[in-house]
C-alpha cells in the first residue's frame, strides 16, 4: 500500500511552508513514487495559492486543488478523508502539523499491516503526551511494540485505509448528533467539539473501535494562530520529535487482540495486568482512575476509581508510573474513614460517596512537578492575574 | 566478557523497601540460571532488614548475605559495592527503595558488554531520568534511533560497572582533593550541596574531569520509590517514580551505538550538546554554551564567546519560544522578541555572553512548558488555592 499525502490549507501560509518543508525533509523508502495533493479550499488566502504552487515535492507526485466554492474545514475535512476511496488510503496533515522524518514509512507499514484488522478505525502519527479528555498528562505504559491503542481520534497527522473510512463514512450518513449528546458513554469533552472529530469519537465509541498510536511521535502540532478552532494558537500540543540524524528503527506491530496495552474513550486502562493484579474479571470491574466517568456509566459490581468511596476493599496512591502501575502494592497507612485526594480506592461501586475527581492532585502526579512551593505561588499569583485582569 | 554481572543490594533501615525489591528482583528474568546476588547489609541495620534478607528465596541463582558488625555510612557502603568489580567483573547495584523491570538484567548485561571497551563510557544507568532535579522540572532526552543515549551526570538509582569502569573512578577518587573538588563549576548547586555522605557527587566531578558519560536508557529499568527513611530524603516523595513496562509484553530488544556516534548527549547540567544544536546556531561547541534551564553560574558561562539561555539578555543574535519538544527543538523557528519588557518569559536567547543582564531563570513558564500543563486555568487555581488554605490549616492544627 502506497498512501497518498493530503494537505487541506485555506489561511496560514507560514504554517504550510513550515509542513511542506518537513514533508520534502522525510524519506521515502517505497519503491513507487509518492503523491502529495495540497487542496486548497475556497475563499484561500493569495499566500497559501503561492505557496502551495510553487513547492517542489523532491520525492514524488505533487496536485493542487483549488476550489471555487467555499466547503468550511468540516465538509474540507470529509473530503480528503473520502479521497482514500480512490487511492486505497491516505495520510491526512492539516496545516499546523509538523512531521518526522520517518513519517511516511511508519504510516506506510502500520497501513500495511492493520488493514484487515477490524477493530482499527485509522491509525496516528501524533503521539499525545497531553489528553484532551482528562485534561491532564498522558503516559502510555510501554508494550514492547512501536504502538498502543487507543478509543480516541486522532486529528494531528492521521492515516486512514478506504475501509476505515467508509466504515465511518456510512454511520456518519445516519447519525443523529442529539444521540450523540445523550450518550453517557461519550465524554463531555468530545460532545463539546464542534466538527467532524466529535462524529468520529462517537463512531468509535458506538463500533467499539480504536486509532493505533505510536510511541514515538511520527508528527507534532503547532496549533498556530488563525486555525479554526484555537485562533490564539497554542504551544501545548507540542510533543517530542526524534533526533534528524538518527537511523531508521525497525517498527514492531500486534494485532489489537495480542497487544494487552489499551486505553478506552475515557483514557482509562484496560490493561490485562490491572485485573490480574485486583484479582477481578474486567466484566466486573470499572476502571475510573482520572474520576471522570458518569455514574450512570458504572454499572459494575467493582469500580476503581479516585472518587470518594466509603468501606474500600483496597486503597492505592498515586505513585507509580504509569498509572496502571499503582495496583501493584496497596498503602498500608490507610484510616478508615479518611479521605486522600492521593489514594485511588477499589470499592464496590455502590459505594461511591461524590461524583468529584481529586484534579489538583491528578495535575501534581501527571506533570513530574510538586506545585506548592512559595516560588511557584508566587508566580501563579501574579500571572493569573495578568492573564484575567489583561493589564500588561 | 563472557561473564554476567553479580547483583548487589546494599541495605540498611527500610525493611518493606528491600522487600519489595527483592520480589521485583525474582519477578524478572534472567540469561541463566545461576546469578549471584549479594545483599550487603550495613552495621546497625534493623532486625527486621536482617529477618527479610535472610528469609528471602532467590529464585535465579545463589544469595549471599553480608552482615556488618560497624556502620561504614553510605558512601562507603556504595564504593565497597563498586569495588567487588574486582571479584565479578561486573556489578549491578540497586539500593532496597528501587524496584526492578522485568527485564532489567537483560539491559545492564547487554549495555555492560556493548560499553565494556569504549573508554568515554563510566557506567550504565538502569534508571531513565524523567525529572533534572538540579532544575526541579521534567526532563526529556530526544530519542536518538537507539535503546539508550548519554549523559555526564552518574546515576545511582541503578546503575551498573565494569572492573575498568569503576577502576578508572577508583584511581581518580584515590588521588583527588576531595574537599576542593565538589566546588567544581561544572557541578550543579543542588549536588554541591548534598552531604558528605554521598558518593555520587564525587563520580560526577569525576566524569566532568576526564570527559566521561553513563549510558541512560530511554525506557526505564528500574523506578525510584524513594521511601521514607532514606538518608537524603528521609520524608520519602513520589516525584522520582518513572514509568515501567506492560508485565506481559515480548523481551525488549536493544539496539547501542557508541559515544562517538550518538547524536544525542547531555552535559553535567543536563542541558543538550546535540549536534543539532550547534548545527542550527552555526556555532561551535568550543564557543557555545548551552544553559536553557538556566541554572549555570556566570562564571561558567562565560569562559564562552557565546550562550543559548533562558536568562535574560539584550541584543540576543535570536531568539526562540519554548514551543518544539524536546527542547533541542526549540531551534526550528526563531521568534521576534514579543515581550521585550518583561524578562520572565517563555524565551530563550541566542547572545553572546557578555550580554547577559540577570542571573535569574524564567522558573514559572518553564514549569508550564516542561510539565505539558498551562495551570492558568479557573478549575486549577481555585482547586490550588483551597489546597494551600488546607494546608495551612493543618499547620496550625499541628501547633
Amino acid at each position: 500500500m502506497q498512501p497518498v499525502i493530503i494537505i487541506p490549507a485555506f489561511s496560514r501560509p507560514d504554517a504550510l511552508k513550515r509542513l511542506l518543508g518537513s514533508v520534502n525533509e522525510a524519506r521515502f523508502n517505497g519503491s513507487d513514487t509518492p503523491e502529495l495533493i495540497i487542496s486548497l479550499d475556497g475563499g484561500a488566502d493569495q499566500k497559501v495559492t503561492e505557496i502551495a504552487d510553487a513547492f517542489e515535492f523532491k520525492h514524488g507526485i505533487k496536485r493542487v486543488i483549488k476550489r471555487e466554492e467555499n466547503l468550511g474545514l468540516d465538509n474540507h475535512i470529509l473530503w480528503c478523508g473520502d479521497q482514500s476511496q480512490k487511492y486505497g488510503s491516505i495520510i491526512l496533515l492539516e496545516d499546523d502539523i509538523y512531521v518526522d522524518k520517518y513519517f511516511y514509512e511508519y504510516a506506510r507499514k502500520a497501513v500495511q499491516f492493520y488493514q484487515d484488522d477490524k477493530r482499527i478505525a485509522g491509525i496516528a502519527l501524533y503521539s499525545p503526551k497531553y489528553c484532551q479528555i482528562t485534561k491532564l498528562g498522558f503516559e502510555p505504559m510501554r508494550n514492547g511494540y512501536s504502538v498502543y491503542f487507543k478509543q480516541n481520534v486522532c486529528t494531528w497527522g492521521q492515516a486512514w485505509t478506504a475501509k476505515q473510512w467508509s466504515g465511518f463514512r456510512e454511520w456518519y450518513s445516519h447519525s443523529d448528533e442529539k444521540e450523540i449528546d445523550k450518550n453517557d458513554a461519550i465524554p463531555k469533552t468530545v460532545k463539546s467539539w464542534k466538527s467532524w472529530d466529535k462524529f468520529f469519537s462517537a463512531y468509535m465509541v458506538d463500533k467499539n473501535l480504536y486509532f493505533v498510536f505510536p510511541y514515538i511521535s511520527y508528527s507534532t502540532n503547532c496549533a498556530d494562530p488563525g486555525g479554526v478552532h484555537m485562533s490564539k494558537g497554542s504551544d501545548r500540543f507540542h510533543v517530542p520529535l526524534s533526533a534528524k540524524e538518527r537511523p531508521e528503527r525497525d517498527y514492531y506491530f500486534c494485532s489489537f487482540d495480542t497487544s494487552t496495552v489499551k486505553y478506552d474513550a475515557f483514557s482509562e486502562t484496560e490493561a490485562k495486568e490491572v485485573y490480574d493484579s485486583l484479582n477481578i474479571s474486567s466484566a466486573d470491574l470499572d476502571i475510573d482512575i482520572y474520576g471522570i466517568k458518569p455514574m450512570s456509566l458504572l454499572k459494575k459490581k467493582y469500580v476503581l476509581t479516585s472518587k470518594k468511596c466509603k468501606h474500600p476493599i483496597q486503597v492505592f496512591r498515586l505513585g507509580f508510573r504509569p498509572v496502571e502501575k499503582i495496583v501493584m502494592y496497596p498503602v498500608t497507612d490507610y484510616q478508615p474513614g479518611s479521605y486522600n485526594r492521593n489514594f485511588v480506592y477499589l470499592a464496590e461501586t455502590e459505594n461511591i460517596l461524590a461524583e468529584k475527581r481529586p484534579f489538583f492532585e491528578q495535575v501534581n502526579y501527571a506533570s513530574y512537578y510538586q506545585t506548592e512551593n512559595k516560588f511557584y505561588f508566587r508566580r501563579y499569583l501574579l500571572n493569573t492575574l495578568r492573564k484575567y485582569t489583561k493589564f500588561i | 566478557m563472557k561473564s554476567y554481572p553479580a547483583i548487589i543490594v546494599p541495605a540498611f533501615q527500610r525493611a518493606e523497601s528491600l522487600q519489595r525489591l527483592l520480589s521485583s528482583i525474582n519477578n524478572a528474568v534472567y540469561p541463566i540460571p545461576d546469578i549471584d546476588l549479594i545483599i550487603s547489609i550495613d552495621g546497625g541495620a534493623t532486625e527486621d532488614v536482617k529477618k527479610v534478607a535472610g528469609n528471602y528465596n532467590f529464585r535465579h541463582g545463589n544469595k549471599s548475605i553480608i552482615q556488618r558488625e560497624v556502620n561504614i555510612g553510605l558512601r562507603k557502603h556504595i564504593l565497597w559495592c563498586g569495588d567487588q568489580t574486582e571479584k565479578y567483573g561486573s556489578v549491578i547495584v540497586l539500593e532496597d527503595d528501587l524496584m526492578t523491570d522485568r527485564y532489567y538484567y537483560h539491559f545492564a548485561a547487554n549495555a555492560l558488554q556493548f560499553y565494556e571497551n569504549d573508554s568515554n563510557v563510566s557506567g550504565i544507568s538502569l534508571y531513565a531520568k524523567r525529572v533534572n532535579m538540579a532544575a526541579r522540572m521534567a526532563f526529556e532526552p530526544m530519542f536518538n534511533g537507539y535503546s539508550a543515549y548519554f549523559m555526564q551526570t552518574p546515576s545511582s538509582w541503578g546503575q551498573a560497572w565494569t572492573k575498568s569502569q569503576w577502576n578508572g573512578f577508583r584511581e581518580w577518587y584515590s588521588t583527588a582533593d576531595l574537599d576542593s573538588v565538589t566546588n567544581h563549576p561544572g557541578l550543579p548547586a543542588v549536588l554541591k550541596r548534598w552531604p558528605e555522605t554521598s558518593w555520587l557527587k564525587y563520580f560526577a566531578v569525576y566524569l566532568i574531569e576526564n570527559y566521561k558519560y553513563f549510558v541512560y536508557p530511554y525506557l526505564s529499568y528500574t523506578t525510584n520509590c524513594a521511601d521514607a527513611g532514606g538518608v537524603h530524603m528521609p520524608d520519602g516523595t513520589q516525584m522520582y517514580q518513572v514509568p515501567l513496562g506492560a508485565e506481559d509484553r515480548p523481551e525488549d530488544k536493544f539496539l547501542f551505538c557508541n559515544l562517538d556516534d550518538s547524536v544525542v548527549l547531555y552535559d553535567s547540567f543536563m542541558e543538550p550538546e546535540s549536534k543539532e544544536i550547534f548545527k542550527k546556531t552555526g556555532i561551535d561547541a568550543d564557543k557555545l554554551e548551552i544553559d536553557i534551564y538556566g541554572l549555570k553560574p556566570l562564571s561558567l558561562i562565560k569562559k564562552k564567546k557565546y550562550v543559548l539561555t533562558s536568562k535574560r539578555c539584550r541584543n540576543p543574535i535570536k531568539i526562540f519560544r519554548l514551543g518544539f519538544r524536546p527542547i533541542e527543538k526549540i531551534l526550528q523557528n526563531s521568534v521576534a522578541d514579543n515581550n521585550p519588557f518583561f524578562g520572565y518569559s517563555d524565551q530563550v536567547y541566542l547572545a553572546e555572553t557578555e550580554n547577559i543582564v540577570s542571573d535569574k531563570r524564567p522558573f514559572y513558564h518553564q514549569i508550564n512548558y516542561y510539565s505539558y500543563y498551562q495551570t492558568e486555568n479557573r478549575y486549577f487555581y481555585r482547586r490550588y488555592v483551597l489546597h494551600l488554605i488546607e494546608k495551612l490549616i493543618n499547620k496550625v492544627k499541628k501547633h
